[in-house]
């Protein structure tokens, strides 16, 4: 019998040996996706109460399947057989990775389908669960392999949530020593790990080592892995009264550096997107001229096709699904600006010499974007790639009597302009503050400053997390993380202060160019391309 | 009849430790090709020990372990197939009846003989269609031998395997062993503390003290030398294990 023969043979006797269970999971699993699939709007303690099984039951059957032939027992049935130990535990592997973690895993594609999730989303965050899930199991099949028995496995659960919760709370409180790696360097980390946590489970069997060694290594090895991928759990933000489909999704150029010698357009692949290369071609650039990204700005919108229901009216339609997507396109189109143009995102001499251009009154330098945020809403997101974080802010009723901010912190410069309306506006004038002035052959970055003082005032977001909430989606825990909506808190400063009155907020150059006022959008292919 | 000359179990030099304890220090064993080998010795002598680094359980660092002519540590899996080995107290899967254990064996073992492993469940009187947990201790026995005599082995380590069972029971079993090992050239290791086995199974016997074998030879030679160095008429096994035991023959008094 080949090696490959015996562990098709292993598997198979594994896998009748477990059926019930797997079967019994199976069907908890899609009763859970049932009951829960109206909820997932809503309610942590659903989330958690249907998850918590879910992983539960995947957990012992992984368990279950390791200590049907313990490794290191010198009384297990195998021990005393001619049985190759790396087919052994290559049948295992299969069986709680390949069987049970797949099938996790294609449960969670068909929702994530069911939900309209875009293709590129699922490209990204299936492989992300998949490494979650083989991580987990695998550092379970561990933990169990160092077991005598399924009794132990309660303690055995306790410790490995007891180290999920201790990678939480890093992740928290922003002290994870792995957080300044980018996101592919910690897919290398967390595979790699993975692949020693199989190699010393194959050498558990086929060496015994001691207990104590293989134990400790497990758990050193393990929990690495461990604390790697659940630092970064794949986070999807759904919601299911605004079903997205992929052309409500789109990515706006904002304005583009005209020189000499031009093509008519310009093609823009931007480099990070997971997905599908996206090509993003610039019309309306006069013909004696060619183009390069001078302004980009990556931003999604769900339009979900109802223009009764702005998005930027309904700050629950901006918790939604893109923030993975807008983080990673984001991270290429700031790759782009910076390549082609040469813009650091800091404050540079040349930057300040524009500050005080403008601050000296200069009237070429006008006012570029004011918005305006009744509530105010401060979602710190990991970043996904290279992105530090993303905060957005959330706009106002139209009409409402506001104070908010209005914030984003990209790559290290934080900016923030804070507008106090004293008055109710309407409507239109609200919208018309939104406009872009284009106008402007200048802009790039916006800080936010103090006239009276003439610096540069940055302010800090005020976090105003209220809780955790998940979307259920069976086995993969994916994280939504719900924000409180409320009126934020008075700025430390009077309504006559100084400040207030010269508050806007500009776009300045490094250096002055000209800008063509193009506004391109593109909108994803409906299939994906 | 064991072939002498040719030994189907070889251990030269083997020294296996616990932490700071030695168990089995240089030991020296050849066990001749079919021969129903009795290893006797105190409780902590090493017997086990010896055994389960015998089956590869037990990893060898010290010491070279030749089994059917292939060194233990790099033996092929077609060797390794030709080994069968009993312990009492080895686990079986709980779940699975007999005959779904044969349906999981069989393919791993090319020797599997259909009609012998049915031969020796007859023998056995073990209900196929039980769920092995379900069975009792005797029987859980029985169902580790018919899995290890069913291979057709080579050589069959045995460690303690009728401890603890009833009299009729093990007779039982100890009868329907010796008939079908007789059935195969099968090299028997049986490490016990039953005399009665020994006297019922063995044709050799070995004697481990302190992690070495301080004699080993054929039973009736060992009588024959006993009898003539004490006098003795008639040695039982009895006399003969405890006059070896109790001997200072110093440092081992092998007779072959």
């Amino acid at each position: 019998m080949t090696w490959w023969r015996e562990v098709w043979h292993h598997m198979w006797y594994k896998l009748r040996t477990v059926r019930w269970p797997l079967l019994a999971a199976a069907l908890l699993a899609a009763l859970c996706t049932w009951w829960a699939w109206p909820t997932t709007q809503s309610g942590s303690a659903i989330g958690l109460l249907v998850e918590a099984p879910l992983w539960l039951a995947a957990l012992l059957i992984a368990a279950a399947v390791v200590l049907r032939d313990a490794p290191l027992s010198p009384t297990a049935f195998w021990s005393g057989k001619a049985i190759r130990p790396s087919a052994l535990v290559a049948a295992k592997c299969l069986v709680t990775v390949g069987v049970l973690g797949g099938s996790a895993l294609l449960l969670t594609a068909v929702t994530l389908v069911a939900y309209h999730t875009p293709a590129p989303l699922i490209a990204t965050l299936l492989p992300r669960a998949a490494l979650l899930l083989a991580v987990t199991l695998l550092f379970t099949m561990g933990l169990a392999a160092m077991a005598r028995s399924l009794w132990q496995l309660p303690i055995l659960v306790l410790t490995m949530w007891g180290l999920v919760a201790v990678v939480l709370l890093f992740r928290e409180s922003r002290r994870m020593v792995l957080r300044e790696l980018a996101l592919p360097a910690t897919l290398w980390i967390a595979g790699g790990l993975c692949v020693a946590l199989v190699l010393l489970l194959a050498l558990a069997y086929a060496r015994r080592m001691s207990r104590g060694v293989g134990l400790g290594a497990l758990l050193v090895l393990g929990g690495g892995a461990l604390v790697v991928v659940w630092s970064r759990p794949p986070q999807l933000r759904i919601p299911p009264d605004y079903p997205l489909s992929p052309d409500s999704v789109t990515l706006r150029i904002d304005a583009v550096q005209l020189t000499q010698r031009a093509d008519a357009s310009i093609d823009q692949q931007l480099r990070g997107f997971r997905g599908p290369q996206v090509t993003v071609r610039v019309d309306g650039v006069p013909s004696d001229q060619s183009v390069q990204l001078w302004n980009v700005w990556a931003s999604f919108e769900l339009t979900n096709g109802d223009s009764a229901r702005s998005p930027i009216a309904d700050p629950m339609v901006r918790r939604a699904l893109p923030v993975e997507l807008a983080t990673m396109t984001w991270r290429g189109a700031v790759d782009t600006v910076q390549s082609r143009v040469d813009v650091r995102p800091q404050l540079t001499p040349a930057v300040r010499d524009v500050l005080v251009r403008h601050l000296s009154g200069d009237p070429a330098f006008r006012i570029r974007r004011i918005v305006l945020h009744g509530y105010v809403r401060t979602s710190r997101y990991r970043r996904t790639l290279n992105m530090p974080y993303s905060d957005t802010g959330t706009a106002a009723l139209p009409g409402q009597r506001v104070a908010g901010t209005f914030m984003r912190d990209t790559t290290g410069v934080s900016f923030q302009v804070s507008r106090r309306i004293v008055r109710p506006i309407g409507s239109d004038r609200f919208y018309r503050l939104l406009d872009y002035d284009l106008d402007d052959p200048r802009g790039a970055l916006a800080v936010a400053f103090k006239a009276g003082e003439r610096k540069v005032v940055q302010l800090r977001s005020r976090s105003s997390e209220a809780s955790m909430d998940r979307v259920i989606l069976p086995f993969v825990p994916l994280y939504q993380r719900s924000t409180q909506y409320r009126p934020p808190r008075e700025l430390p400063m009077q309504a006559d202060d100084p400040w207030f009155v010269g508050t806007r907020l500009l776009l300045f150059a490094r250096e002055p160019i000209r800008l063509h006022p193009v506004r391109v959008v593109w909108e994803m292919p409906p299939t994906g391309e | 009849m064991a072939d002498t000359t040719l030994a189907a179990i070889d251990v030269r030099g083997l020294t296996i430790r616990y932490g700071r304890q030695t168990v089995l220090q240089q030991l020296d064993l050849a066990v001749p090709a079919g021969a129903l080998f009795a290893l006797l010795g105190a409780n902590g002598a090493g017997k086990s020990t010896l055994l389960r680094a015998l089956a590869g359980i037990h990893p060898v660092r010290r010491g070279v372990i030749d089994l059917l002519g292939h060194d233990r540590a790099r033996m092929p899996i077609a060797v390794q197939r030709q080994i069968a080995y009993v312990a009492e107290g080895q686990a079986l899967p709980a779940a699975r009846s007999v005959s779904e254990l044969a349906v999981y064996l069989a393919p791993l073992y090319p020797a599997w003989d259909r009609s012998y492993s049915d031969q020796v469940l007859a023998a056995f009187h073990l209900p196929v269609h039980k769920p092995v947990g379900a069975l009792s201790r005797g029987q859980r026995m029985k169902v580790s031998l018919w899995a290890a005599l069913a291979t057709r082995p080579k050589v069959l380590l045995m460690d303690e395997p009728f401890t603890g069972m009833e009299v009729a029971v093990k007779d039982e079993l100890v009868r329907a062993l010796i008939d079908v090992v007789s059935l195969v050239e099968t090299t028997v290791l049986l490490c016990t503390h039953d005399l009665d086995e020994v006297e019922m199974l063995a044709d050799w016997m070995a004697l481990l003290v302190d992690g070495r074998i301080t004699h080993a030879a054929p039973l009736e030679s060992l009588r024959a030398a006993y009898a003539q160095r004490t006098g003795l008429e008639r040695v039982p096994l009895k006399t003969l294990y405890l006059g070896l035991s109790r001997s200072e023959t110093s440092p081992v008094e092998v007779l072959v």
